[in-house]
């Protein structure tokens, strides 16, 4: 077949549109695109560059599909651009290397991967490919629909396009970091700057959107066309401006008062990586006690500083377990919530000689570690070195080391009933002589006040006893808590942090074990070994709005530790008196790694998220008929003036044709059109007939520039209704259900 | 009988500015309904056939009825003649016939002693030229500056035709002995090839019947040549838009360029479809030219213009053919209206 040239056969639905609001609308395009990106940049340890990035490939897809779209169709633009973004994402394999080191095989690895990497991988997240991956391709991918919907001339599914990924970044960096106003602002004044250069007709969207449009609309009607397209622009900027100043100043005011804490997709996720359930840190303790000099691991500091090894959180009545999930972290890790006190930042060379398991000791809520590649749990603070153990390893580490201020902690509160109750459980029956002494230690008071009251119990009624072998379940604690009076009653620190955090809990404080060391013996210049023996256990309690804090409940067993009786944690003076550490917004009951026993809290979440997408889907699915309704009646409206009305008929005839399985070749004329869509329907007399909407559809589309007349389009409009509605009734029956389910005639081309 | 166009004539004739008014439409059309209603009684079941040939006639061009014998050439074009007050002639062609046979000649007069120029057949508003390909090419030369020019030169003298002025000319294509091919030149000067083919069943038992209302000598004249030019003047001011244009510019080109064609179509082919479709337009009352009309007008305006390659032509393929696939495929501008981007 011969290829014959005929000029555009279409006129560019933009053919009407001044050159200065297409670019116009090409940059709000990108802008639309790249908000997502700019949503999702603060979970990353460089926000900037990430934004950065998405802003490019919006940019990228947004140019190569406006450069390609007058020449492919569609669906081709789209496969046309698909080589180009992945070569990008093979460039940025290159730049930022992910876990796979090979360009190829990286980046391979980064589009399988990413989404879990992101959901998976502790906040903020490296920018790597292997978590860029995903964003930038949701948004060259977004940048491209949305484009093609433009040029398409359906300036609302351009926006969806651009603010479904926008609601997707928000929702997954909810937890991330400060609320994504700019991103939203971004992404509304784009929208209204879009909806507004699309002329307005028809596509009116609520609320901010279909005000501006309608001032612009007053604003420029009836000027001259240049002076028009002047004045739109400058409407549509200032429409523009204020609605973005509302999005991104307004909203953040109005809604700052209002703060619920977000749910953290993340938290429905299983953490992946895993220690060795088969080790329990607080049980080495005893045994180290009794052999104390056997070297552990070299800290290089210059100052003393006290190490957190792994914090255990979930008691079974025998022993307590530490976490089991962690998250793969950049180098980076997020600040604690809430902040620590006073903090000061301390760093640390650590070489480890041996330790058992992968627990890396770090300096207070840790904040760098670098040399090593990491997992994180951000709710216990405690990092795992990935597919290593412990031993060996040689890493720099920062962290935040708080000075704890009794004044400060004293009128703190604890969490209220139903929050961090995981925390305050306690499995089976609690021993009666548990109960008793935890009612009668702790007295009455502030929560903090009955905190130091059991610390100080601890430590003022009890022994160390390096001899106690190793145990911390209720046989061993009842066997220590002798009641007041009797003598006995010894342990190692592991017994007493047992106890403590367990007569805690009986009374009604979060409390968990935390395992770590002392800062060693000076062995060089700035140079610490720390031994067997510095090993020590402590308890910590939260407490509103100061987190965790420690408290050191061994007797004597260390030196320097609880001199001043007053408090038994401390600031940075003395023993464990640690960097508790950080913690964890209000929502964290749904914990990572939650114990086995609570497994119905992430059925629930992965009910909500079930819940969610079925509802999403089926919104989406009502959504299609709602649209294309609407699209029909407007096309067909007695508003749109009898020209519009006419070309509305004829689109929704070849719609409606290409529906019912008969679409139509863009090399037939008007005559053949309307002459197969007449035989697809079943012979009989008075059948609808089309020949008004063929005669109107020439005048429109070939006469001379007067207007056609009203009633010659009311005609083809009728025309044209009836035609359709014995279309549908003529075709069987699942096609007749799908008709106004089916999205896809919202995407086609208006031409 | 009313003369819509002559009226139109007296308000300002239409040539300049825009498109004709409906009202200006309105009458035109009528007039060419009239005129097809009034072949078609004689004419039986061709109703397309007719049309095109009417087109032809306000366009002022010529037509080549190329057909068989016995399928109604003849009386489609005495029924056109007869339809216009004017005067009609047939010519029958044949080996021996001279050129001064077509045009006339000068003829001594013994009363006055001069040579006076005796008007030839060819001096009428309407020439049925039969069988034109039996001719020599001498004689088909000399029709052939008569249907350019509109003029005939005899011994450096020159005579206007008459206006308006139709040759339709019929050939047989079966029986070649004893013709003359007419040269390509002369095809181009034909306004379109049309060819009538066998009637229908039911319009061949009405002919057996002998229920024709009228024979094509009693039509009565519907129209004045006044009203032709009017008609044609309107019709030069139907609006043609830039996308029809280039469409039909597409197709030419792609004629230019394929490779069974030994020669495309030349631009006075185009300017022809364009004029057709225009006069198409205004006797279907319209004011603007569509696509359709390009569709439909391609094979009689172009198809006797191509000149297939030598291989072509022994494998079979006509110039219909191919203008057919090039039609399938050419993308047919969709209706745009300005203005409205969406």
């Amino acid at each position: 077949m011969v290829e014959v040239t005929a000029r555009p056969v279409a006129a560019e639905p933009s053919g009407s549109r001044s050159r200065p609001g297409e670019w116009a609308a090409h940059v709000a395009l990108a802008v639309l695109s790249a908000a997502a990106g700019v949503a999702l940049a603060p979970g990353y340890v460089d926000p900037m560059l990430v934004g950065g990035l998405a802003a490019g490939w919006a940019v990228g897809g947004v140019l190569l599909t406006r450069a390609l779209v007058g020449h492919l169709s569609s669906f081709a633009t789209v496969v046309a651009g698909l080589p180009v973004a992945l070569a990008g994402i093979v460039a940025l394999a290159v730049w930022r290397p992910g876990p796979v080191p090979d360009p190829l095989g990286g980046a391979v690895d980064a589009v399988l991967r990413s989404g879990a990497r992101i959901l998976t991988g502790a906040l903020p997240l490296p920018v790597a490919v292997d978590t860029l991956a995903l964003p930038v391709l949701a948004t060259w991918l977004s940048a491209v629909a949305a484009t093609l919907a433009w040029r398409a001339a359906r300036p609302l599914v351009a926006v969806l396009c651009g603010v479904l990924p926008l609601v997707g970044a928000v929702v997954l960096n909810a937890a991330a970091g400060p609320p994504a106003y700019p991103a939203v602002g971004l992404a509304a004044v784009a929208a209204v700057a879009l909806l507004a250069l699309s002329d307005g007709r028809g596509e009116r969207a609520n609320g901010a959107a279909a005000v501006a449009t309608a001032r612009i609309r007053f604003d420029t009607g009836g000027a001259p066309r240049g002076g028009a397209a002047r004045g739109r622009l400058l409407a549509v900027a200032v429409a523009a401006v204020a609605v973005g100043l509302v999005a991104a100043l307004g909203a953040p005011a109005a809604l700052s008062s209002w703060r619920p804490a977000p749910l953290d997709p993340r938290a429905g996720v299983t953490a992946p990586v895993r220690t060795d359930q088969a080790l329990n840190p607080l049980s080495y303790l005893s045994t180290w006690a009794a052999d104390p000099d056997e070297p552990l691991l070299t800290v290089e500091s210059d100052r003393r500083v006290e190490l957190r090894w792994v914090a255990l959180a979930e008691f079974t009545g025998s022993t307590w377990l530490p976490e089991r999930g962690y998250q793969a972290a950049a180098g980076t890790l997020a600040e604690p919530d809430p902040p620590v006190p006073h903090a000061s930042r301390v760093s640390a060379d650590i070489a480890v000689d041996r330790l058992p398991g992968n627990w890396l000791p770090v300096v207070g809520a840790p904040r760098t570690v670098e040399g090593v590649d990491i997992g994180y749990d951000a709710a216990s603070g405690t990092v795992v070195g990935i597919d290593a153990g412990a031993s060996g390893q040689r890493y720099s580490v920062s962290g935040d080391v708080a000075g704890w201020v009794p004044e400060e902690l004293a009128p703190a509160g604890v969490p209220g009933e139903g929050v961090f109750d995981r925390y305050r459980q306690l499995p089976g029956e609690v021993p009666g002589r548990i109960s008793d002494i935890a009612a009668e230690a702790a007295g009455d008071g502030t929560p903090y006040q009955r905190a130091v009251n059991l610390a100080r119990y601890l430590r003022h009624t009890y022994t160390f006893d390096p001899a106690v072998p190793s145990g911390h379940g209720y046989p061993r604690l009842e066997r220590m808590l002798v009641p007041p009076g009797e003598r006995g009653g010894g342990g190692t620190s592991e017994q007493f942090a047992s106890a403590f955090a367990v007569l805690a809990r009986e009374a009604g404080l979060p409390s968990r074990v935390v395992v770590g060391f002392g800062p060693g013996a000076r062995s060089g210049q700035s140079e610490f070994e720390v031994t067997t023996g510095d090993a020590i256990a402590w308890g910590e309690v939260y407490f509103q709005g100061a987190g965790w804090v420690p408290f050191d409940v061994t007797p004597g067993g260390r030196e320097a530790a609880s001199e001043d009786d007053q408090a038994s944690e401390q600031g940075g003076s003395g023993t464990a008196a640690d960097p508790e550490d950080d913690t964890v917004a209000d929502d964290r009951r749904h914990e990572p790694a939650d114990p086995p026993g609570a497994t119905g809290d992430t059925g629930s979440t992965g009910t909500i998220a079930a819940t969610a997408g079925v509802g999403g889907a089926l919104a989406v699915v009502l959504l299609v008929p709602v649209l294309r309704a609407a699209r029909a009646r407007r096309r067909l409206s007695l508003r749109a003036s009898p020209r519009d009305r006419t070309m509305g008929a004829w689109r929704e005839l070849r719609d409606g044709l290409r529906l019912a399985g008969a679409p139509v070749s863009r090399t037939r004329t008007v005559a053949e059109v309307v002459a197969a869509a007449e035989r697809l329907l079943p012979e009989s007399a008075d059948g609808p007939r089309l020949g008004g909407l063929h005669r109107a559809v020439n005048q429109a589309g070939y006469g001379p520039a007067g207007a056609i007349e009203a009633h010659p389009a009311a005609k083809a409009a009728d025309e044209t209704r009836a035609y359709l509605r014995a279309l549908r009734a003529s075709l069987p029956r699942p096609r007749r259900l799908l008709w106004w389910l089916d999205p896809r005639p919202l995407f086609w081309r208006a031409s | 009988m009313t003369t819509p166009t002559s009226r139109n004539d007296a308000d300002g004739s239409g040539s300049t500015g825009g498109a004709p008014t409906a009202r200006k439409v309105a009458a035109s059309a009528d007039l060419f309904n009239q005129m097809a209603s009034a072949i078609d009684s004689v004419v039986l079941g061709k109703p397309e056939v007719v049309r095109l040939a009417l087109v032809a006639f306000f366009a002022q061009g010529h037509v080549l009825l190329e057909d068989v014998p016995g399928v109604g050439k003849t009386t489609l074009a005495r029924a056109l003649a007869a339809c216009v007050q004017g005067k009609w002639r047939r010519i029958q062609f044949t080996p021996d016939l001279l050129p001064s046979d077509v045009t006339g000649a000068p003829v001594y007069n013994q009363s006055t002693s001069e040579f006076e120029f005796r008007l030839g057949p060819v001096f009428a508003n309407v020439v049925v030229a039969d069988e034109i390909n039996r001719a020599s090419p001498k004689t088909q030369s000399a029709l052939l500056e008569a249907m350019e020019e509109r003029l005939v030169t005899v011994d450096g003298a020159r005579y206007a035709l008459p206006s308006p002025f139709m040759i339709v000319a019929t050939q047989n294509p079966v029986e070649m002995d004893g013709t003359y091919r007419l040269p390509e030149a002369q095809l181009d000067r034909f306004l379109m090839r049309l060819s009538l083919g066998y009637p229908d069943a039911d319009a061949e038992l009405a002919i057996m019947r002998g229920r024709i209302l009228f024979a094509a000598e009693d039509l009565q004249p519907v129209t004045r040549p006044e009203d032709v030019e009017g008609f044609a003047r309107v019709a030069r001011t139907v609006h043609v838009s830039d996308d029809v244009l280039h469409y039909a510019l597409g197709i030419a080109h792609a004629t230019r360029r394929h490779p069974e064609l030994r020669v495309g179509l030349s631009p006075r082919a185009t300017t022809a479809l364009v004029r057709a479709a225009q006069v198409l337009a205004l006797g279907e009352e319209r004011n603007y030219v569509t696509p359709e009309d390009v569709k439909r007008l391609a094979d009689p305006v172009w198809a006797h213009r191509l000149i297939l390659t030598p291989e072509a032509a022994v494998s079979g393929r006509t110039g219909t053919q191919l203008l057919a696939e090039l039609l399938d495929g050419a993308a047919v501008p969709q209706p745009a209206p300005v203005g409205s981007g969406r």
